[in-house]
């Protein structure tokens, strides 16, 4: 999948994206394991706007393509494919938070 | 003094990034979380330029976008998830200016916003005087004329043919319409039709031109049509 997003920013607005990025994706974790399945779908589109935006781009793939499987409406793909993205999603959190450790 | 940019957008995370991204380049920055308090702040600071989330909760962006419209003219440009085409498409007819989907680099929405802006400040020194085909408005002289022929309109009519005149290439809503020609009007805005059926039939008769194309539902366009 192809990124919309090139990350050709001021120094100034690069250090905002990144100093917020870890919130973001933690909070986004919390919207694929909470989020009620019938809010699933437009939380997700929402979601996506965000992570892109903030260059954050495996997880923008990943809520994208969750997304795909929500809007395919069968309960069992959407339940299986929601707790894989969570998974990797935890995934993504925990090797960012060592990888900002180990720069530290 | 620099221009002021109003960023209405339920999502907070969104909205400070825009807010870092405009302040950074050198715009003031106000913001709002949705579309009541949006309003409120554009009555308060009257911004240069709207940001306009339209996935807004109880009040989306395309009601508060009309709501803007029918109370000035200032730029609006959509900031939006909702990238296709059709949305842009009721977006420009809400009345938006342009539109800028999510994800997007920020520079990106600057650079556009300067670009609507530039567009704007273009425009403001051409605003008395207008000439769409063979139509020619004098909003100063208060003179309108159809090929040539001076119209005798009255003031509603006028105000319907220079809003319309200003915005040649955009669908102009019932509500920008009530507001330029009534202010606040509380009744049927079926008003605008019968006044507009009487501005076209004082084309015609002077000209023999057609203008006023209805766009149901939304509003009106200008066209000018000289073969009907």
């Amino acid at each position: 999948m192809s990124h919309p997003v090139t990350p050709v920013e001021s120094d100034g607005m690069q250090a905002f994206i990144s100093a917020r990025q870890s919130d973001i994706l933690h909070r986004s974790i919390e919207v694929v394991r909470d989020c009620p399945d019938d809010q699933l779908g437009a939380e997700l589109h929402r979601l996506a706007g965000r992570l892109g935006t903030f260059q954050l781009l495996d997880a923008y793939d990943l809520v994208r393509d969750l997304e795909s499987v929500v809007a395919s409406g069968d309960p069992s793909l959407v339940s299986a494919a929601r707790a894989d993205s969570l998974a990797k999603l935890q995934a993504m959190a925990i090797t960012g938070a060592l990888e900002s450790g180990a720069g530290a | 003094m620099s221009e002021t940019i109003l960023v209405i957008d339920d999502d907070a995370d969104l909205r400070e990034l825009v807010t870092f991204a405009l302040t950074e380049s050198g715009y003031q920055v106000v913001e709002a979380p949705d579309g009541p308090a949006g309003i409120s702040q554009y009555r308060v600071h009257q911004p240069d330029l709207v940001v306009l989330d339209i996935g807004l909760g109880s009040m989306d962006g395309l009601a508060v976008c009309r709501q803007l419209r029918a109370i000035g003219t200032t730029p609006i440009v959509f900031l939006t998830s909702r990238a296709e085409e059709v949305d842009q498409l009721i977006g420009f007819a809400a009345g938006a200016d342009d539109y800028v989907a999510k994800p997007f680099p920020p520079r990106l929405l600057v650079a556009r916003i300067g670009s609507v802006l530039q567009r704007g400040r273009g425009a403001d020194m051409v605003k008395t005087r207008f000439e769409v085909g063979p139509l020619t408005l004098d909003a100063e002289a208060r003179v309108a004329t159809a090929n040539s022929v001076e119209l005798d309109l009255t003031r509603t009519e006028f105000e319907l043919l220079s809003i319309l005149m200003e915005n040649p290439r955009r669908v102009v809503t019932r509500s920008m319409l009530l507001e330029r020609a009534w202010g606040s009007w509380y009744g049927d805005d079926h008003v605008v039709d019968v006044h507009m059926s009487r501005l076209r039939t004082k084309v015609k008769a002077a000209s023999n031109l057609h203008i006023g194309v209805s766009v149901r539902g939304v509003g009106y366009k200008l066209g000018v049509d000289s073969t009907s």
